[in-house]
């Protein structure tokens, strides 16, 4: 079984800095966007929601882990990717042109490529998307890239606010950042590939979850809590009664 | 030893292709054979002329009434019913949780999107069989397919824009070498929808008549839909083998490629490298060759220093308009027919060529002389893609 060994993380919600603030309950209303810690401030300035959490997470995580961005795999992961952006193209009237900016965009893959810009990152970055089960999918991803001889890999994921005139219901926003490694890292937790397991229940009720529990990437928000503890567990990385994806925390016996 | 070391060379045991220039993978390559376009105008009112890849015929739909019935999936639905027989091959051959499942595309159900939030702006509604994950999103039709057939292994969708089903090739091929699957489900799907070719004309980029990629009077793109489906396998049945996927980023600008295709040439020197084959034995390659004046020096300047002018080199966007998320799958597969077969198609509209582009443009259908054809994926992001194949002697 392959392992993907924490090297560190990050995380940033609306109100919420970072993964210690936001497991502590010490919300600040007024925290709306996350500084430009990674883009170029002008840059920063035109990027979504989704592309300033995410930057922010990854830099946190990279910290953490003491990596070097310049020449780091990424695999970005997002059910609904960016949604906003899209909307805002989707309501400019036909009989106007379209934003050249917010078009080049709106592709899911816009904080990869604006990341590596800021980054001058040659290496190769992926951005998936599955739904409920993005985090697995972007799980699968890593494994996969570890597996096949890769020795760093970084995964983003976060979703923004869904489109309520689509019909979505509302979550809290976040993105959360994990630097993986194909060997052993100072604590030794690991986690191992997603696999179909007995559904599992997460406890949506405690405070810090119950916001989240409708963001597509939630099992995301699981693993930083589990992460923060270093309690090995098994993790639920798609919550759906009856049919669960899950990932098992673990620690390298010295 | 890390399981990459493990060898695994992916087969490719079938494929399927859809697009403007037929509705199966043997009209697909009558045409390109026969050298015939499929270009039409635009099926929106739009304020400005656009020729694009249009699907022949109306889709059927999949049946589905639980939200999954987009214009994408009825597509991936009538490319499951050219390689259904090879799919469930594979997973009575593998077992359900042994196929993977990696399908790129960067549209989704946008064009379902539009459509509601138009009527939302009339109707004050939208209508009760659209559902924003199931529906719109990218991961849908990848749910889809699965639930079709049952495929039970690591599933996802990968989004880089005109990249994605090139890199989805990528991911396939390492799922297989990392032994997390005996076989896997790949490809591209993207249709299309007002959203992208809006987005397209404001950036300057498609073409006011024809797509002509790689003609010194080349004026832009025209945007297709279509996609390719293959199975890749750990062994099997077939000539054709994945031999590498090199991916890189051009770490330049979001929409415009670096203008001298260091991108491009690292991800094409990854694929020849993973592969262990020197430049002078690639027999094609299949160009990402959009038709803009940027990419098409850009990728030219890139092939020239790895290659000289001594490989053929084609874009066959001139016949189907560029297909996006969709593109990378399907040049990919036409790589592997033209493997199987022995025979490539001319680059359409080349005529005349840049005399400026450092590369040998194929402006005739050819024999294929050689065992190996690379095809190349460059995309929004800076995202590169460049897949290798190859076939057994």
């Amino acid at each position: 079984m392959i392992r993907l060994y924490v090297a560190g993380y990050g995380f940033w919600a609306p109100g919420f800095a970072s993964a210690q603030a936001w497991l502590r309950g010490d919300e600040v209303p007024a925290l709306t966007t996350p500084p430009p810690s990674l883009l170029p401030v002008r840059t920063h300035a035109r990027a979504s929601l989704l592309t300033r959490m995410s930057c922010d997470a990854l830099n946190q995580a990279a910290r953490a882990a003491e990596l070097d961005l310049s020449d780091m795999v990424c695999v970005f992961g997002s059910a609904l990717g960016e949604m906003q952006r899209l909307q805002e193209l989707l309501a400019t009237p036909a009989s106007e042109p379209l934003s050249p900016i917010r078009f080049q965009l709106s592709v899911h893959n816009s904080t990869a490529g604006l990341a590596s810009v800021a980054l001058g990152s040659r290496a190769p970055s992926t951005s998936v998307a599955a739904g409920a089960d993005t985090v697995a999918g972007a799980l699968w991803e890593v494994a996969g890239q570890l597996a096949d001889g890769g020795t760093r890999v970084m995964m983003v994921v976060g979703d923004e606010h869904p489109p309520q005139q689509l019909g979505a219901r509302d979550y809290l926003p976040f993105a959360a950042a994990f630097a993986f490694e194909s060997r052993p890292t100072q604590g030794g937790l690991f986690l191992t590939p997603p696999q179909h397991a007995h559904a599992l229940t997460a406890d949506w009720t405690c405070p810090s979850l119950r916001a989240l529990r409708e963001n597509p990437c939630r099992g995301a928000a699981l693993l930083v809590r589990a992460l923060a503890t270093g309690v090995p567990a098994a993790i639920a990385l798609a919550g759906d009664a009856g049919r669960a994806l899950t990932t098992r925390l673990d620690r390298e016996q010295p | 030893m890390s399981a990459g070391d493990s060898l695994c060379v992916p087969v490719c045991t079938g494929f399927a292709i859809h697009c403007s220039l037929g509705e199966t993978t043997s009209a697909v390559l009558s045409a390109l054979h026969a050298g015939q376009a499929a270009l039409s105008p635009a099926p929106f009112e739009l304020p400005f002329a656009a020729n694009c890849g249009v699907l022949p015929n109306p889709l059927q739909s999949t049946g589905d009434d639980t939200g999954y019935d987009s214009r994408q999936a009825r597509l991936g639905m009538q490319l499951t019913l050219q390689l259904g027989g090879v799919i469930r091959s594979a997973i009575e051959r593998w077992g359900a949780g042994r196929v993977g499942l990696v399908i790129g595309t960067s549209t989704g159900g946008v064009l379902e999107t539009e459509q509601a939030l138009s009527l939302r702006k009339s109707a004050g509604t939208i209508t009760s069989d659209y559902d924003l994950y199931r529906t719109h999103s990218l991961g849908a039709v990848a749910d889809l397919i699965a639930q079709q057939f049952g495929i039970a292994g690591p599933r996802w969708v990968v989004s880089t824009a005109c990249s994605s089903g090139a890199k989805a090739l990528a991911s396939a091929r390492r799922l297989l070498r990392a032994s997390m699957v005996d076989a896997v489900v790949t490809g591209g799907i993207d249709t299309l929808c007002q959203l992208t070719l809006r987005g397209f004309h404001a950036l300057g980029l498609l073409s006011p008549d024809h797509c002509r990629p790689f003609a010194e009077t080349r004026s832009g793109i025209a945007i297709g839909e279509g996609g390719a489906l293959m199975v890749l396998e750990r062994e099997g049945t077939g000539a054709v083998s994945l031999l590498g996927v090199g991916e890189s980023s051009d770490a330049y600008h979001m929409s415009s490629p670096d203008p001298e295709g260091r991108g491009a040439e690292a991800a094409m020197a990854m694929a020849l490298r993973q592969a262990d084959v020197p430049p002078s034995a690639i027999a094609m390659i299949n160009a990402h060759g959009t038709g803009t004046r940027l990419n098409d020096a850009a990728e030219a300047a890139a092939i020239g220093r790895l290659f000289g002018a001594d490989v053929p080199v084609l874009s066959t966007k001139g016949y189907m308009g560029h297909l996006l998320g969709a593109s990378g799958a399907v040049e990919a597969a036409l790589c592997v027919a033209a493997l199987e077969q022995g025979w490539s198609p001319a680059s359409y509209g080349c005529a005349p060529v840049d005399p400026k582009l450092p590369i040998r443009v194929q402006t005739e259908r050819s024999t294929l002389n050689g065992c190996f054809a690379l095809s190349n994926s460059l995309a929004f992001g800076g995202s590169n893609a460049s897949v290798l194949w190859g076939r057994s002697e």
